[in-house]
């Protein structure tokens, strides 16, 4: 096994179990660590694509700036002790079974295909390119869903606070 | 046009006696009332004025609706639609003069809806064209279904739910049939179509045929209805107001034998054939059946209900004869059975009036206190069991006539009904006006209104029985019409398979 | 970009500007009227634009956006429902507590991102369509923050929702996988060029179902439904049953008809099984529910499965009736949620059926409105909802799918039940609820959509010929 496919199955392993103890958990906080650990495993997956940018986005702003905030939402409004309610053994067969049998169809589907490596070189791309693509208004630029993204971020922006404002009696 | 008037007047009146119900409870009543008699005068001036009942069309009136479907509005009327017509407006004009005094609520509304099934009824009757005839179909369904919601007496509501749950579900029974018919036709000829007129002779497989059929079957057995699909019917008809009975029994049945005339019979000459015998044995099985249940209620409505079921059986066993003397009789059974079943939901709708029961063993003795009550009870019992000289004889005399030819056995075995119905009409005269007693009733013998509504149905009943030609030479081309596409398809059908034989052959 | 581009993004710009506009106005001067008044006359400008840009399409804006006919045929009738259900909205949502005007900036990015999927080429603008749609969903339905099933509702949209988006985006990963695009007319080609499906191609489509499906709540992913569309104010119900499913249909059609779906084995018997599921289970389950909006609720998962039907056929006649069959229902249950809304009061729902009883006697016009809006739904004749059904029926049997039409029929009956039931106590002797008088504009509202009802029942033949000018034979 090369150093490479012992980095690749290390990760896979940290995100399939720290996924399960994210979902498995009764204690909010914990999981949220959990979810931290899983996070920065799949930036490390990127790194291994050599898709810098991405695992750096990953890591800065999924593992450091949501998790954080996630973290800090949950101190502030609920008590650390508190612990979520069981799960009905019934539901958590069914679903269980739902997820198992999912994920043996997807495992079947993806060992099924013929895998071909793709002859495209795979180095990083410049920060500048996905930077014009992004907000290029040529033809094939990016611009129009970016300002579909600004849309997007204004309708949660204001979602958010509708729900947060205090009612004025 | 006079067909689309016809139809207009009827609606137009509905808009305006709902209008009219917020000013007073008289105006809806006197407006229906207009609107029915404009109508029944308009069809009989326009009648009258024709040199000849002979053509199989008397006047046709087509045109657009949704042409991309080749949806047309195409509307006809030749013998057989004209006797169902000038039945309509006279029963309906019956209906609002007998619901004078027993509806007191809602009475714009009411006359809305009453009006709105019998322009859904006329429709019915005259639309040539499969989609609009289905559009009328259903247009009956909901104005009937607030008729006996609304207006009914204590299960009404459960009542309601069963009759338009049935209907509504074997009508789009035969929605698909029409369908399948028209995609049929439409590959068969390249003339995508609804047009009746068209559709006849559409050349299909035997299967196909009898498929295509037995959905139409579907609706037009519901509603007539035959035995095993009945279970709607007493509940109904009990439930309805008097004025809903009367139409449910007089009319509404109606559609579904014109249905099984106009439609089954001409659309699938050789399966109608070939389901002959089925549908000569549900009719005896309904004829006997519906005897013994008539005869084992104790609910007068209930009764009168069941023995409408009979009464159909005679009109099944009729149109599988295929022969002129049945379908005479068929029509001759449409009009009858309309008049004194009618005269009987009049009858049960007056006692219930007076004595607040429908219940048989309540009443008793009546005779003395309501002599002319009794006296026309008894001609309608009279006629509802087939006596001599009353329109119902000639009726089921002609049917029996044209079934023993084809079909004895069967013939013989409806025949038996006769003796049936005997038993279970003498059994209303005698529980009701006869026998002991039972309660001292005290209450006024029928009214001028109420005289002149019986009158009139006494007369025709009477009418039909001494002179039945004028009714016989209408129907006359048309039944003839019929026949013949009938026996000219079957014939062609025929030829085909055995020219499909001989290539296999060679 | 060039100027055509422009022309052709008109509506969107308008769309994108307006809640600008309103925030603006919200921060200097709030004022409920004023936000109102500009929300209407917005969504008239953005419908407005529509006939403006007509001449210059059909237009595509490499590689994310096609603007054709049948784009703007959705377009038109998403504007037209987001008007609609402003104009309901008005008292309904002036008397909640709190903030109000908000409402309205939420419903324009709502329905950006339903005008986004109805121009959708590509998965990149498909998912930012839905994205955004839903987001603006999530807010809109828990809008009525005081109310616990509120809440409720809201959180259990956002987390389905995302699970749903979860699957949108990994079948659409499988899709890049097996062709190597984004874009639906290129996947297209690339399917024309492999032949069968491969397994993994099936699989991301199925997985994309499950995302779409869940948007047009289509059996098994029916669930959230009913508890949505009772904790929701009941005009974003209103919103949620018409533009939002409408939009996500716009993109299914697009989609399922360039990859040629109905060709393939599996799909169409994927999609045949969800299609009979949700016309039974949507009708069963409809007749135990003492609340309208659940009621409803199932009452729309039925609808839709009658509606897929329509993606087998595989023919663009297939592609009119299910406009035609949208249109009817887009009116249908915009009126019968405007009943419910406009019936309503900030403290008082009328959402329970006992709550109708005697409502004929007691308000005749708004029970004709109801009871004609109930039968459109059960597809009675002489309305609307008669001629959409017989549509599909038609193109169904032409199709050679009688398995379903018949499932079809047969499921309509037993839908038919529980319609009746409500009709039943409208018309029964009237109860003691009191509920709110109607305003005139609210009456003109339901006027003008019955009408419309009727006339699409009566005389449907004219809308089929514009349905015929705008996806062609």
């Amino acid at each position: 096994m090369s150093g490479n496919q012992f980095m690749f199955y290390l990760f896979g392993a940290v995100i399939v179990i720290f996924s399960i103890l994210a979902v498995t958990s009764r204690k909010i906080l914990r999981a949220a660590v959990f979810l931290l650990f899983v996070l920065i495993a799949t930036s490390g997956l990127y790194f291994m694509l050599n898709y810098q940018f991405l695992a750096a986005v990953q890591l800065t702003l999924y593992a450091g700036g949501i998790v954080v905030l996630i973290i800090f939402s949950i101190l502030l409004t609920s008590h650390i002790s508190e612990k979520f309610e069981p799960i009905k053994p019934q539901k958590s067969i069914f679903s269980a079974l739902a997820a198992i049998i999912g994920a043996v169809l997807c495992i079947i589907t993806l060992l099924d295909y013929n895998f071909k490596a793709g002859n495209a070189i795979a180095a990083d791309l410049d920060m500048t390119v996905i930077g014009k693509a992004l907000l290029s208004y040529k033809y094939d630029g990016y611009i129009l869903p970016f300002e579909v993204i600004s849309i997007l971020l204004l309708a949660a922006m204001i979602a958010s606070i509708v729900i947060a404002k205090k009612i004025k009696k | 046009m006079i067909l689309f008037y016809l139809i207009a007047i009827l609606l137009g009146g509905a808009f305006l006696s709902w209008m009219a119900g917020r000013l007073s409870a008289a105006l809806p009543r006197i407006i229906s009332l207009v609107a029915l008699t404009a109508d029944l005068i308009l069809i009989v001036a326009f009648v009258l004025q024709l040199d000849t009942l002979n053509n199989k069309w008397l006047v046709d009136l087509n045109a657009d609706w949704i042409p991309k479907f080749g949806i047309s509005f195409h509307l006809a009327l030749d013998g057989l639609s004209l006797l169902m017509l000038i039945l309509t407006f006279f029963l309906g004009i019956i209906s609002i003069i007998i619901s004078w005094k027993e509806i007191k609520v809602r009475v714009g509304f009411f006359h809305f809806n009453l009006l709105l099934i019998l322009a859904g009824i006329i429709g019915v009757f005259l639309s040539l064209d499969l989609f609009l005839f289905y559009f009328f179909w259903e247009l009956m369904l909901v104005p009937m279904y607030f008729l006996i919601g609304i207006w009914g007496h204590e299960k009404r509501i459960a009542a309601s739910f069963k009759f338009f749950l049935y209907t509504q579900a074997s009508g789009l029974l035969m929605f698909i049939a029409i369908l399948a018919l028209y995609f049929v036709h439409g590959r068969s000829t390249g003339v995508y179509t609804f047009d009746y007129m068209q559709l006849l002779g559409t050349q299909m497989g035997y299967t196909t045929e009898l498929l295509i059929m037995l959905g139409f079957l579907a609706a037009f057995l519901v509603k007539l209805p035959v035995v095993p699909l009945h279970n709607w019917l007493p509940d109904a008809h009990s439930e309805a107001p008097t004025a809903g009975s009367l139409i449910l029994a007089a009319l509404l049945l109606k559609t579904g034998a014109y249905g099984l005339l106009r439609f089954v019979v001409p659309l699938f000459p050789s399966a109608s054939v070939s389901f002959a015998p089925i549908g000569m044995l549900l009719g005896v099985v309904g004829i006997l059946y519906g005897a013994k249940l008539a005869f084992a209620q104790t609910d007068l409505k209930r009764l009168v209900a069941y023995t409408s079921v009979s009464h159909m059986g005679f009109v099944i066993l009729g149109v599988f004869s295929f022969n002129e003397i049945a379908y005479q009789g068929v029509v001759m059974q449409m009009i009858a059975h309309a008049i004194s079943t009618g005269a009987l939901f009049i009858l049960a709708g007056q006692l219930y009036e007076r004595t607040h029961t429908r219940d048989l063993n309540k009443m008793g003795g009546l005779w003395e206190t309501a002599p002319v009550m009794g006296a026309v009870g008894l001609i309608f019992a009279m006629a509802s069991l087939g006596l001599p000289g009353l329109g119902n004889f000639i009726a089921e005399l002609l049917i029996l006539l044209g079934a023993f030819k084809a079909n004895v056995f069967m013939s013989c075995l409806a025949s038996v009904g006769l003796i049936a119905a005997t038993i279970y009409s003498l059994r209303i005269v005698q529980k009701i006006f006869l026998g002991k007693k039972i309660t001292d009733w005290k209450f006024n013998d029928l009214t001028i209104r109420e005289k002149i509504v019986s009158a009139s149905l006494v007369i025709i009943i009477v009418w039909l029985g001494i002179f039945p030609r004028t009714v016989l030479n209408t129907a006359k081309p048309a039944l003839q019409k019929t026949l013949e596409v009938q026996k000219e398809n079957n014939n062609d059908n025929n030829k085909t398979e055995s020219i499909l034989d001989l290539r296999f052959k060679n | 970009m060039t100027e055509t581009d422009f022309l052709c993004l008109t509506p969107f710009l308008i769309l994108a500007l307006a809640p600008i506009v309103i925030m603006l106005v919200i921060s200097i001067f709030r004022n409920y009227e004023i936000v109102f008044g500009f929300s209407l006359l917005s969504l008239i400008l953005a419908f407005a634009a529509l006939f403006f840009i007509a001449p210059a399409i059909p237009h595509s804006i490499q590689p994310l956006f096609i603007i054709d006919m049948y784009s703007l045929f959705f377009l038109g009738i998403i504007f037209i429902s987001a008007f609609i259900v402003a104009l309901l909205s008005y008292n309904y949502i002036k008397r909640l507590e709190g903030v109000r005007e908000e409402y309205y900036i939420i419903l324009f990015t709502s329905t950006l991102g339903a005008a986004l999927l109805a121009v959708a080429n590509h998965f990149v603008l498909f998912f930012l369509g839905i994205e955004t749609l839903s987001i603006s969903l999530y807010i809109l339905i828990a809008f009525q923050r005081t109310k616990d099933n509120s809440i409720e509702a809201g959180i259990k949209y956002l987390i389905l929702a995302s699970v749903s988006t979860a699957f949108l985006l990994f079948g659409m990963g499988l899709i890049y996988t097996a062709f190597g695009s984004m874009m639906f007319s290129e996947i297209a080609t690339a399917i024309s060029l492999q032949g069968p499906l491969t397994s993994l191609a099936i699989t991301g489509f199925g997985m994309m179902l499950v995302g779409i499906g869940f948007k047009l709540a289509l059996v098994p992913f029916h669930a959230w439904t009913p508890d949505v569309y009772q904790g929701a104010p009941a005009p974003v119900s209103a919103y949620i049953a018409t533009v939002s499913k409408g939009a996500v249909m716009a993109v299914l059609i697009r989609f399922f008809f360039n990859i040629k779906g109905f060709d393939d084995h599996y799909l169409f018997i994927i999609i045949s099984a969800i299609a009979i599921l949700s016309m039974f289970i949507g009708n069963i389950l409809a007749i135990r529910q003492q609340n309208i909006k659940r009621l409803l609720a199932y009452s729309s998962i039925a609808n839709m499965g009658y509606l897929i039907i329509i993606l087998l056929t595989g023919t663009n006649k297939g592609i009119q009736a299910s406009l035609f069959y949208l249109i009817s229902y887009f009116i249908t249950t915009i009126s019968a949620f405007g009943v419910i809304t406009l019936l309503s009061n900030a403290k008082n729902e009328a959402e329970m059926i006992s709550d109708y009883k005697g409502l004929f006697w007691k308000r005749p016009f708004v029970a004709i409105v109801f009871t004609l809006a109930l039968l459109s739904l059960a597809g009675i004749p002489i309305t609307a909802g008669f001629i959409g059904k017989f549509y599909v029926i038609f193109e169904g049997m032409k199709a050679g799918l009688m398995l379903l039409v018949f499932a079809m029929i047969i499921s309509s009956v037993i839908g038919l039940y529980y319609y009746l039931r409500v009709i039943t106590t409208m018309f029964s002797p009237a109860g003691e609820t009191t509920l709110p008088q109607i305003t005139f504009m609210g009456k003109f509202t339901l006027a003008a959509i019955t009408i419309s009802i009727l006339i699409l029942g009566i005389y449907p033949g004219w809308l089929i010929d514009i349905i015929t000018r705008f996806v062609g034979l």
